[in-house]
């Protein structure tokens, strides 16, 4: 511990302001409180409850535009569930590779019960609202083509559903090829962090923005109320905000897991990021206007998650390019001080925050994984903060999303003709 | 026609065999297999093609009764939750500028004149609007469904089978090959 207070030390006297926007840009005010939180109060349940038997009836819902050979594997895997759903619904949508035979299979065998096959490419949000025509149960959980869950996930999922104010719950999700790169093992820390903590922390305030598309259970009562998904990408996080605005509570269920494959290389890694960071500024901020209070008696979570996004992702990426010309300010000579006291802050606050988060995360965790600290700050303060700006600039600039081919040329053409 | 033509079998029933050929004979040199062919002078023909006597092409490939094998099958639609004959075919519509879909039109009428979910009229946006499959409604218990239950009806013996017992039996139309006609003049 002591190479930190020296590094600190160093670090406060070049530029006792730039240290603090340093903190600032970096993430660090917002992590340290949020997982010391959620561990105190995970240590303190430390006994957990086994999923209820009966908590009501559910459908789940597999869109699939070329799902291939995971598909079959996920839909047989749905049968080991400790609570059956009442129905199972796969859709095809306008996929070119054996998924409609698959799917086609799979219902004369009697693994599915509804299969649709969408000759022509609709989208995931029209084929997911197709999908709700059909479902009778009172929830129902839109699971990703690839996905693999843990034999009581839809059982916690549903305990998450209590009230009738409960729209949605999103499951937590693991890297399930978290072996295969360096990228892949970074991203299982990050999902850690921001989706086992993150949102554990935010479902205390009623606080959280997305709910997955990988794994979310909504209520269906909630979700025909608001018309269903939306055309356009990023359908998870508009339409969680749009429940969010219905008076509807999105939830989190942190021992409900969902195992899904990451990017392996870094360019699909930035490639998924842009689009998300892409689809992020366009819902948050032209869509849904989250500068601003959605009504005059908007709800504490609202306001909450409204000053999450602002203050901690957009504000700090915004200011990232001004960290680089403010160290034009600092005396000669001191900034290789600064900034390699600033970093060996980042990887010890870093060290601390992952201790907190690998001592109450739940599942067994591979040790490969420390071996990543040191590069972590750099991975998430700089890489994925420059991936995230330009992510912006190129939104709100160049309307980026729209190439986007997440959504069918033909509906693109349709929701962004001017 | 193309056709096929077996070799010959280790064991042939020759009387067999002749029965066979004299059907073919009786029917004006081409004999056309249907559900009305009995089993034996069915056997009696694949065993003159296995001898090389006969010829045969596919003449049709047709579901058959799994009671009593006629080929005269209807085909009923029934709701799957109440087993209703009354279910009714609704042609779906995607707005593609809100992910909507829903059901626009039955078979005679139109349901809706606007998207239920953002109220554009379908006659002023017809461009941002594309079909979408169907679903099939029950008149009885309301239910909605993908595609309806379907099963067999026999013309008859009036039973109705699932589509799941109801297999394809493939008939055939003979006539003689030249082994066959040469069989015939000789006599033998």
């Amino acid at each position: 511990m002591g190479w930190i207070v020296t590094a600190f030390k160093v670090f406060i006297r070049v530029d006792p302001v730039l240290a603090a926007f340093f903190l600032f840009i970096f993430d660090l005010p917002r992590d340290f409180l949020s997982f010391f939180a959620v561990a105190i109060e995970r240590f303190l349940h430390r006994y957990w409850r086994r999923p209820p038997a009966e908590a009501g009836s559910y459908a789940i819902v597999i869109p699939a535009h070329n799902g291939g050979g995971g598909l079959l594997a996920t839909i047989k895997g749905l049968r080991t569930q400790t609570i059956a759903p009442q129905q199972i619904i796969v859709v095809s949508d306008g996929s070119t590779d054996e998924t409609a035979a698959i799917i086609t299979h799979a219902r004369e065998q009697g693994l599915i019960d509804i299969a649709i096959i969408n000759d022509r490419r609709m989208g995931v949000a029209a084929s997911c609202n197709k999908a709700l025509l059909f479902v009778t149960a009172d929830c129902v959980l839109f699971l990703d083509a690839d996905a693999e869950l843990e034999s009581d996930a839809c059982g916690y999922l549903l305990a998450a559903l209590r009230s009738e104010k409960d729209g949605a719950v999103s499951g937590n999700i693991a890297i399930r090829n978290a072996k295969a790169s360096l990228w892949t093992a970074i991203q299982q820390i990050e999902y850690m962090i921001a989706i086992d903590f993150g949102r554990s922390f935010l479902d205390k305030f009623n606080a959280i923005a997305c709910c997955s598309g990988a794994m979310t259970m909504f209520r269906t009562s909630a979700l025909r109320a608001i018309g269903g998904f939306d055309a356009g990408s990023g359908q998870d996080l508009e339409v969680t905000l749009r429940l969010r605005r219905a008076g509807y509570r999105a939830r989190f269920a942190s021992r409900a897991w969902c195992y899904t494959d990451g990017p392996e290389t870094f360019l699909k890694l930035v490639r998924q990021r842009l689009r998300w960071d892409r689809d992020a500024i366009r819902i948050h901020v032209f869509q849904h206007k989250q500068f601003r209070r959605s009504s005059e008696q908007e709800s504490l979570g609202n306001t909450i998650q409204r000053y999450d996004f602002i203050n901690f992702t957009f504000i700090p990426t915004i200011l990232f390019p001004l960290f680089p010309i403010s160290l034009i300010t600092l005396p000669a000579g001191a900034m290789v001080d600064f900034l390699l006291g600033g970093y060996l802050i980042l990887v010890g606050m870093t060290f601390l925050n992952l201790a907190v988060v690998f001592s109450a995360h739940r599942r067994s965790l591979s040790p490969y994984l420390l071996l990543l600290l040191p590069i972590f700050p750099l991975y998430q303060g700089t890489i994925m903060k420059a991936v995230r700006l330009w992510a912006y600039i190129s939104e709100t600039v160049w309307h980026a999303s729209r190439n986007d081919g997440f959504v069918p040329a033909r509906i693109r053409s349709i929701l962004y003709r001017d | 026609m193309s056709s096929e033509s077996g070799v010959a079998a280790p064991s042939v029933n020759l009387s067999a065999i002749i029965e066979g050929l004299k059907a073919i004979v009786d029917a004006g040199g081409e004999f056309t297999e249907d559900d009305g062919t009995p089993p034996t002078l069915t056997e009696s023909l694949s065993q003159a093609v296995q001898r090389g006597f006969a010829e045969r092409c596919l003449s049709a490939n047709l579901f058959v009764c799994p009671r009593c094998a006629a080929s005269d099958l209807r085909v009923v639609e029934r709701c799957s939750g109440c087993r209703s004959i009354d279910i009714e075919a609704e042609a779906l519509l995607h707005h593609c500028a809100c992910a909507e879909v829903f059901r626009a039109r039955s078979i005679d009428r139109l349901l809706v004149k606007r998207c239920p979910k953002c109220h554009c009229a379908l006659e002023e946006c017809s461009t941002e609007f594309e079909d979408a499959g169907f679903v099939y409604r029950c008149n009885e218990c309301n239910r909605t469904e993908a595609e309806p239950a379907v099963s067999f009806s026999c013309a008859r013996c009036r039973d109705e089978s699932p589509g799941s017992l109801v297999s394809k039996r493939r008939f055939y139309r003979y006539r003689l090959s030249a082994a066959g006609k040469e069989q015939l003049h000789a006599g033998r």
